[in-house]
């Protein structure tokens, strides 16, 4: 398996089961997190083919017993330093853990540089820690495209936590919570200004706020101004926990920690955790039928007449309208 | 559903042309995919100039580009390089210690399954030194002057051989 441009889907989920082992392999647990790191590049490189290969594999048929937790946050808040923190605390229940750390690619040249790991460094070569880095692939919402794939085949492996952290995010990236069973957002003592900007963003949709560097400066304004703006209007909705911690210090990681487990309880056992899992289903059904349908649009796109795009540019026809026409085609075209 | 199995290019993929699905090109030279490298600094040598140098001029080409930080032993890299799935493993030692770590990175890539991963090295390293190294496996070697463009094409002619 060098490059592969082709793959064998049967193949591929023995491997990764571990029903067989890599070409000169004899440790059954490495050859399988090769065989995963593999599955990542392959579905990166040919995202189209990431229905097939995820629908193919038997293994994915039965309940993800992973618990995903997204780590979201304001750039350099410290979200590569907290999951170090929440991994080792994991390790210490002799639980396995797949991170999965998206950086942003350049707007300019696509490459990137995917720094979260150095953070990471105490656990490389721990056996029961998967770190893989990500680039966002200009894609727009934290992640990557291929991040909730990558979420699947690491569930193939039965880690027991999949911890994804999202690139520094700003006003709007929130696909984080329609991956992850629980999102914990990072901040700082002083970023009073982004929250403004945040409200109606991601700062609604997170189950945690944790308030970084307080080593550094006091939090309590923060933290005040949180419980302010995420306390749930409906009384029978999980109320997000409030956290000031220090990665430096270790400072409210067992809070952290506690809150990830009380909201998986919560998630597991009170009527409302279903119906926001539900709307999680939804929000990813949506999205993958956008990816699913892509490439025949564009080609319906490419094939419109001259003069329809033409009045599109001009603003003399609205691009819902055509784009309400292409899709009765499409569906003329599929009958 | 046949129709989805042809590759495809990646969504992003600067560069990428038509004509070669998935293919992205990096100063003029057509690569597959997008190429993932690792840097990694082994043993105690703390100067990173150098390995940061590498690393963005690779990253503003376009490639992917993993940094492990310095202080990494052969193990550690070679577990990082089998996880991110990288195509080339790029070492940066200015210590003098390379006849050693150097190969001993190539031992590590072999146990954990990375044997198909070429390295490549940079940073003090004297001439006399270069063929022992080069006999070792490693698959080239670059000193102070380092041109970023000699580099990408270096990578090139390794991934395809
Ligand atoms: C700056 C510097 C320092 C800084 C480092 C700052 C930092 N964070 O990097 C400081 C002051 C901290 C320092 C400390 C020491 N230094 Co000093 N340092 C230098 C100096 C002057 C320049 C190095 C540099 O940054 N160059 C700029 C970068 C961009 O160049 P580069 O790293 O060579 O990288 C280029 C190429 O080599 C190549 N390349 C490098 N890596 C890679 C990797 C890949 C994959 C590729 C493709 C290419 C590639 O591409 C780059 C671009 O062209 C060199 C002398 C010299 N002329 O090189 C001594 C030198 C490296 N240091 C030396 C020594 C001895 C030390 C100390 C041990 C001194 C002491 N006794 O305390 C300490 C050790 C520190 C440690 N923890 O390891 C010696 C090493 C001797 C040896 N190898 O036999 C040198 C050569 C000086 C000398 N002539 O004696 N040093
Ligand atoms: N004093 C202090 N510094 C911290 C703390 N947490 C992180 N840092 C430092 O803040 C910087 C950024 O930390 P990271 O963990 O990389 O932050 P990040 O949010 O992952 O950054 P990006 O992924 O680049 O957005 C590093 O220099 C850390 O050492 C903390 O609690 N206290
Ligand atoms: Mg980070």
């Amino acid at each position: 398996m060098k490059i592969i441009r082709s793959v064998d889907i049967s193949q591929l989920t023995k491997l990764l089961t571990g029903e067989e082992l890599l070409e000169g392999m004899s440790d059954g647990w490495r050859s399988r997190v090769r065989a995963l790191s593999k599955a990542i590049t392959f579905l990166e490189s040919e995202p189209l083919l990431a229905m097939e290969v995820l629908s193919a594999i038997p293994a994915l048929k039965s309940p993800v017993t992973s618990r995903v937790i997204g780590v979201t946050g304001l750039p350099g808040a410290g979200k590569s330093s907290l999951t170090n923190l929440i991994v080792r605390e994991i390790r210490k229940k002799q639980k396995t853990v797949a991170v999965l750390a998206v950086d942003p690619s350049s707007p300019l040249s696509g490459g990137a540089v995917l720094g979260d790991r150095v953070r990471m460094q105490e656990h490389f070569k721990d056996a029961g820690v998967f770190i893989r880095s990500m680039s966002s692939r200009g894609a727009l919402g934290g992640v990557a495209r291929t991040t909730r794939s990558a979420i699947r085949l690491a569930g193939v492996l039965g880690f027991d936590y999949i911890i994804v952290e999202t690139v520094g995010i700003g006003q709007s990236e929130g696909e984080i919570v329609e991956l992850a069973d629980t999102t914990l957002l990072v901040l700082m003592p002083n970023s009073g200004d982004e929250i403004q900007l945040m409200k109606a963003g991601v700062l609604q949709l997170a189950d945690v706020y944790i308030v970084n560097k307080c080593d550094l400066a006091s939090p309590a304004r923060m933290i005040n101004e949180l419980h302010e703006n995420t306390a749930p209007d409906n009384p029978d909705a999980w109320t997000p926990a409030v956290i000031a911690a220090s990665s430096a210090t270790g400072e409210g990681l067992q809070d952290v920690m506690h809150s990830i487990e009380s909201h998986h309880v919560f998630e597991k056992t009170h009527p409302k955790g279903y119906e926001v899992r539900k709307q999680r289903a939804v929000k990813e059904i949506l999205r993958a039928l956008h990816h699913v349908v892509e490439p025949d649009f564009l080609a319906l796109i490419s094939e419109a007449e001259q003069n329809q795009l033409d009045e599109v540019i001009e603003g003399t026809r609205p691009a819902l309208a055509l784009a309400g026409e292409l899709s009765k085609k499409f569906l003329r075209s599929v009958k | 559903m046949n129709r989805y199995l042809t590759p495809s290019s990646p969504e992003g993929s600067s560069g990428g042309s038509p004509n070669s699905p998935g293919s992205v090109e990096i100063a003029g030279i057509k690569f597959a995919k997008t190429p993932r490298v690792l840097i990694a600094k082994p043993g105690l040598d703390g100067h990173d100039r150098g390995a940061k140098y590498i690393a963005k001029a690779l990253r503003d080409s376009g490639m992917e580009v993993i940094y492990t930080g310095i202080r990494q032993s052969p193990d550690e890299i070679a577990i990082t390089a089998v996880q991110e799935d990288v195509d080339i493993v790029g070492l940066s030692l200015l210590s003098g210690a390379h006849l050693e770590l150097f190969p001993r990175v190539l031992a590590a890539l072999k146990k954990q399954g990375g044997a198909s991963i070429p390295v490549i090295g940079g940073g003090i390293i004297p001439e006399d030194d270069v063929p022992e190294l080069l006999k070792a496996g490693v698959g080239a070697i670059f000193t102070p002057g380092t041109r970023i463009e000699d580099v990408i094409s270096e990578i090139k002619r390794l991934l395809e051989k």
